[in-house]
């Protein structure tokens, strides 16, 4: 049997400025499947997170992202994100006099509307928001405050994966979202996605480093390396990574032609 | 795909589709100022003599007079003798039914959350009896005078509070303040009187009865407020509901007199019909707006301005008393060819005495958009304090973004502090929220609310709902 | 009727002045001059309905009656040079005597292939940077000027030593006007430190209106720093304009310690890509002096950046007053400019007026700007006192402390030295007067 999958990335060319980074990406991720990207600083991590997001910043130069069938590289980015694309920003941003859950509401009820549902109620709301707060262990008075200001680097994380949570992507691509949080937040964070994997949807990992690994267990492995995947493993992958460090890699792979 | 400016783009170059004239069929004096035209004016509103002077004197000053250039703002000369200085409004034209009404128009009724009713009032709908003005007004009254407040039209209170009237109008704008001051002086056509008596908190916000009584007050407006010893009031003017005005000249006073230990918290939503995408047409809104406290008493000042071609306005506090306060919220929004310059004048007499001031002004369009504040503290004002915080937002490239604040201290204990910046929305802000599936138009609207959160906290509730959406209604069709 | 008085004694200078340039007549610098005598009779003398003159009045100070004088009215002895600030100062100096250079009283560099130092003439170009357009003042200088000084740096050179002009205006014959004119053109990746002070010699008063030129090329670095301190006579209405080409950066520090009147006009102009400005002022007064410091940044291509920093500690019956514009224009984005101003009034009667103002045209840009005036902070008074110092001495120290943060920017030693000394004296008098 067939069936068609959540993501599929084909020959993905993409940079900035007429600067190539993405050199041709290929990647097919299926419902209920976890995937890490890895890869040393410069390779296109976050490049390839950003053009999946649809950041205008970069150019898509050739190749095709489809999303359960469905073309998304002439998409706004608020139409991915309704499709079902949720990014976890490597860097939130801060926004000030815009309480948090103002933000998560306006969030939310575009997505309701898009998928066709009424907006819900406030009371309906607040109740969901506190459920999906224990998911990430975020306190209750954050909702009031300005999004992300004067947040931790932890507790802007934790409120992206609370954000996760509230929209209930298909998709979500976490970047670098191990990047600066301490052992504890780490967990938090981990668990609060792990909680949220279904068979229906994906995670899309992208790291540096294979400790976040150790909390969100992926079921493949990708190696990216100057553009291009040059090596896809299952989870030991990353523990090999991790011993042999990415020079490794580096040795391995044929220098750009 | 879209590029995130032209998103921006197409957001603000959005048509002013709200606009609408009503067509009042008027008892109408021919163009042009004279005496005779003070005196004609001063009859037919039932005068006593001495206002009919004070007219006059003032009307004689206004002609020694030279029009203010000092704003950042420009506009062709008016012709003063091209202006009708009387029309009375005889009756509303009678719409059947709210179907006639643009739809448009009561989209932005629908957005904004005014009550159906309302809305028959502001379009010249007929109204059913349950809303029927005079019985609104009756019930309100009965309310009010029942504490011994006086709140009624600047025409009556001239005629049924004369010892009043006499004793305070002109003692906060005098007649030969400034240009537009000593013109509206001469030829004020009506406007609001509130007198709170000593103690008296009044007992609701002066909100609704005020829009329904604040028609047809006519391009002169004046507006005098006297909250006497230990009172309270809180007085909302103008209307989130767009206003279409044939009369393209707008010259209003208002006077606030806080006796000891009184309050006065005055909120104004300004939305004037501000001209086409080219500039034309649209209100010139110059007006004068001033407050003088006694021993701590204290005059909080709230602006939401979206509207105008031109606003020339600066909402002031004299703290005569020690111990008073003043405050200053504004936000003011420009679009297209609009222009503002806006700001306050905190002037410290007393001892002790405080100021606050909060300015967000957003520029879109072509627009320019100026704060200009000045802080004074006189010799006499020991341990007087001012904090001002002015920033201002731009949207898009073609717009401009200006502050002259004016710092004039003269006491060694006196602080004070004032801080300005400037920034625009930023493309990752921008990619955030879209992310989140939320569109660049409500994006914007989203920030600027967060933006202006500080002023628009400041206004009683019921205003403050509507003018945040007025705010994103402004940013869905005018300012991005 | 002095504002009037003070235009008719210009203008019958320049007479004076046109019949003395021989063959020179329709030379660039007299044609300039006759250009700027027709500005200055358009604008007139500003009064204080003059948005730029607000706060500051000059019919008092025009009453005097200054009179013109163009070079030296009696000779300038050594023993008056060597008593002038910053005599000892190891530099170029250059003396100009009545706005006219004195090579004989200077110390110049001999064949300095680095440096060029001569008087203005036809050749070398003098207000192209500060144009006679607008500023009444400037116009008076440019009618004027005559034996002013230009000074040229060549491409690539590191001039350690500073060059120091010091104009000196005599007052024995009667209240004088001098109108020094100062041209400096630093060539590409050069760097140099310029020091400009203001002397009044003699009984009666003396009135300078001074301009002062400078050209950053490209990626050339130029430390400026101007010092009015001149005792009770001296009277000081200066302009100092500065071009900034692309990867230059200019600082200009400007110090107003004494005098009975100073007003300057600082115009800092980012003319190309990644230009940097910095702009410092300090002002310690007190008596009845009078300082203005008008500045303007302006932003005029993208990705440029400045900082501003004035200060000013105000006692007696003086009178301090800021005004600082920041105008970013309509292509100038990615610009960065901060500006702050903080007064402190050390006594009952002074005042302080301060006008910061942005003006943006760009919407891509960090601009701020802050003023404060206030008081010395108690807590920290307190933390003085808790380490053992007395009250008085620590808001002495604090003083002094608040002013000195501007004098820590200029870059020279002994420049910085003399201006934390002369502040600290300034002080230290006000401590024994109460």
């Amino acid at each position: 049997m067939t069936t068609t999958p959540l993501l599929q990335i084909t020959d993905l060319h993409a940079g900035i400025e007429d600067r190539e980074i993405l050199k041709g990406i290929s990647l097919t991720v299926n419902a209920g499947e976890v995937h890490a990207i890895m890869g040393p600083n410069g390779s296109g991590k976050s490049t390839m997170a950003s053009v999946l997001a649809g950041r205008e910043d970069y150019q898509v130069t050739g190749g095709t992202i489809s999303l359960n069938g469905k073309d998304i590289l002439e998409m706004s980015p608020e139409d991915r994100a309704r499709e079902g694309v949720f990014m976890a920003f490597q860097y939130p941003v801060e926004i000030p006099g815009v309480s948090t859950a103002n933000f998560v509401k306006t969030a939310v009820q575009e997505m309701r509307k898009h998928r066709g549902l009424p907006p819900l109620e406030p009371a309906a709301f607040l109740a969901l928001m506190r459920e999906k707060m224990k998911l990430v262990e975020m306190e209750q008075q954050f909702l009031s405050r300005s999004l992300n200001e004067g947040f931790s680097g932890g507790e802007k994380k934790r409120n992206e994966i609370f954000q996760m949570a509230m929209l209930e992507p298909a998709l979500a691509i976490l970047d670098e979202t191990d990047s600066g949080l301490d052992i504890d937040a780490l967990r938090i964070v981990a668990e609060g996605v792990n909680a949220l994997r279904s068979k229906d949807n994906a995670v899309v990992v992208i790291t540096h480093y294979q400790r976040l690994l150790n909390y969100i267990v992926p079921d493949f492995v990708h190696v990216l390396w100057n553009g291009r995947i040059v090596r896809s493993g299952g989870k030991e992958l990353a523990y090999e990574l991790e011993e042999k460090g990415y020079d490794w890699i580096k040795n391995e792979s044929p220098a750009e032609v | 795909m879209q590029t995130e400016q032209t998103a921006l783009d197409d957001v603000v170059q959005g048509d002013y589709k709200y606009g609408f004239e009503s067509n009042i069929e008027q008892d109408v004096l021919p163009k042009g100022l004279s005496e005779d035209v003070v005196r004609f004016i001063s009859a037919k509103k039932e005068e006593p003599e001495w206002m009919l002077e004070w007219r006059l004197k003032a009307y004689r000053h206004w002609l020694t007079m030279n029009e203010p250039r000092w704003p950042n703002v420009a506009y062709p000369k008016i012709d003063f003798q091209d202006i009708i200085y009387y029309a009375a409004p005889k009756s509303m034209p009678t719409l059947n039914s709210l179907d006639e009404v643009d739809p448009e128009l009561l989209a932005t009724f629908a957005k904004l959350g005014i009550p159906l009713e309302e809305q028959k009032m502001l379009t010249g709908v007929a109204v059913d009896a349950v809303f029927d003005s005079v019985s609104v007004k009756t019930t309100f009254q009965a309310a009010l005078a029942d504490k011994g407040i006086i709140f009624c039209s600047m025409s009556e209170a001239i005629r049924e509070h004369p010892e009043l009237v006499r004793k305070y109008i002109g003692s906060v704008v005098p007649p030969n303040d400034n240009y537009y001051a000593a013109l509206n002086s001469a030829v004020f056509s009506d406007g609001s009187f509130c007198y709170v008596p000593k103690g008296v908190r009044c007992p609701m916000e002066l909100s609704t009865y005020f829009r329904i009584n604040a028609r047809n007050t006519g391009q002169f407006e004046r507006t005098l407020l006297i909250a006497d010893e230990g009172s309270y009031v809180s007085y909302l003017e103008g209307c989130t509901a767009p206003q279409r005005d044939e009369n393209q000249l707008h010259a209003a006073v208002v006077e606030l007199i806080a006796h000891e230990r009184a309050e006065i918290k005055y909120s104004t939503v300004q939305n004037w019909y501000p001209g086409d995408k080219n500039g034309k047409g649209g209100i010139y809104n110059f007006v004068t707006k001033r407050g003088i406290c006694d021993e701590r008493a204290k005059i909080s000042w709230t602006q939401v301005e979206t509207g105008s071609a031109i606003t020339w306005k600066y909402p002031s506090v004299i703290l005569k008393g020690n111990n008073s306060i003043g405050e200053f919220y504004s936000v003011a929004v420009t679009n297209n060819m609009q222009q503002a310059d806006t700001g306050t004048k905190m002037i410290h007499m007393g001892e002790n005495t405080r100021s606050r001031i909060v300015s967000k002004g957003i520029s879109a369009g072509k627009s320019q958009n100026s704060y200009r504040g000045l802080v004074k503290v006189l010799k006499k004002a020991r341990n007087a304090r001012n904090f001002s915080q002015c920033d201002s937002l731009l949207i898009g490239d073609r717009c401009g973004a200006h502050t002259f604040p004016y710092l004039e201290i003269a006491n060694k204990d006196a602080t004070v502090e004032h801080e300005a910046t400037t920034s625009k929305i930023g493309e990752d802000i921008m990619f955030y929220c879209q992310q989140r599936g939320i569109s660049a138009e409500d994006a914007v609207a989203l920030i600027v609310n967060g933006y202006c959160r500080d002023v628009l906290e400041q206004l009683p509730m019921e205003f403050a709902v509507e003018a945040k959406k007025l705010l994103a209604i402004s940013l869905e069709g005018s300012v991005g | 009727m002095a504002m009037e008085h003070f235009t008719t004694a210009v203008e019958g200078a320049f007479t004076i002045l046109s019949e003395h340039v021989n063959g020179a007549s329709s030379g660039a610098l007299h044609t300039s001059r006759k250009q700027a005598l027709d500005v200055l009779r358009e604008v007139g003398v500003p009064t204080t309905r003059h948005e730029e003159w607000k706060y500051t009045n000059l019919a008092p100070i025009l009453a005097n009656d200054f009179l013109p004088a163009i070079g030296p009215t009696v000779p300038v002895t050594r023993t008056i040079l060597d008593g002038l600030a910053l005599s000892d100062l190891d530099a170029w100096h250059i003396v100009l005597v009545n706005g006219v250079m004195q090579p004989s009283l200077s110390n110049l560099p001999d064949a300095d292939p680095d440096i060029q130092i001569e008087e203005l003439s036809d050749e070398t170009s003098a207000g192209t940077i500060a144009a006679a357009t607008t500023n009444p003042f400037v116009a008076v200088n440019a009618t004027l000027m005559s034996g002013g000084v230009s000074i040229r740096i060549r491409a690539n050179a590191v001039v350690d030593r500073p060059i120091h002009v010091r104009s000196i205006v005599q007052t024995d014959v009667g209240a004088t006007l001098c109108t020094p004119r100062i041209v400096m053109q630093v060539g590409a990746h050069a760097s140099c430190t310029l020091v400009e002070t203001h002397h009044t010699v003699g009984r009666s008063k003396g009135l300078t209106a001074g301009v002062t030129e400078i050209d950053c090329a490209e990626g050339s670095s130029v430390a400026y720093t101007k010092i009015l301190d001149d005792g009770e006579n001296g009277h000081h209405i200066g302009t100092t304009a500065v071009n900034i080409a692309r990867a230059a950066k200019a600082t200009a520090t400007t110090a107003c310690l004494d005098g009975t009147f100073v007003r300057n006009d600082l115009v800092m102009r980012l003319n190309e890509p990644t230009a940097e400005a910095y702009l410092y002022g300090v002002s310690v007064l007190n008596g009845s002096q009078l300082a203005d410091n008008h500045t303007v940044v302006d932003h005029r291509v993208p990705h440029c950046h400045s900082e501003e920093l004035y200060k000013g500690l105000y006692d007696g019956r003086s009178v301090g007053v800021f005004n600082g514009k920041i105008f970013v224009r309509e292509d100038a984005q990615k610009t960065t400019a901060y500006q702050s101003n903080h007064s402190l009034l050390l006594s009952d009667n002074a005042v302080v007026n301060a006008k910061p103002q942005l003006e943006i045209w760009a919407d891509d840009v960090k601009c701020s700007h802050g003023a404060t005036s206030g008081q010395l902070d108690p807590e920290a008074i307190f933390y003085l006192q808790s380490r053992g110092i007395g009250k008085d001495e620590a808001r002495g120290l604090l003083t002094y402390a608040f002013a000195a943060e501007v004098a820590e920017h200029v870059a020279h030693d002994e420049v910085r030295e003399h201006l934390e000394r002369r502040i600290a004296e300034k002080l230290g008098a006000r401590r024994f007067d109460h």
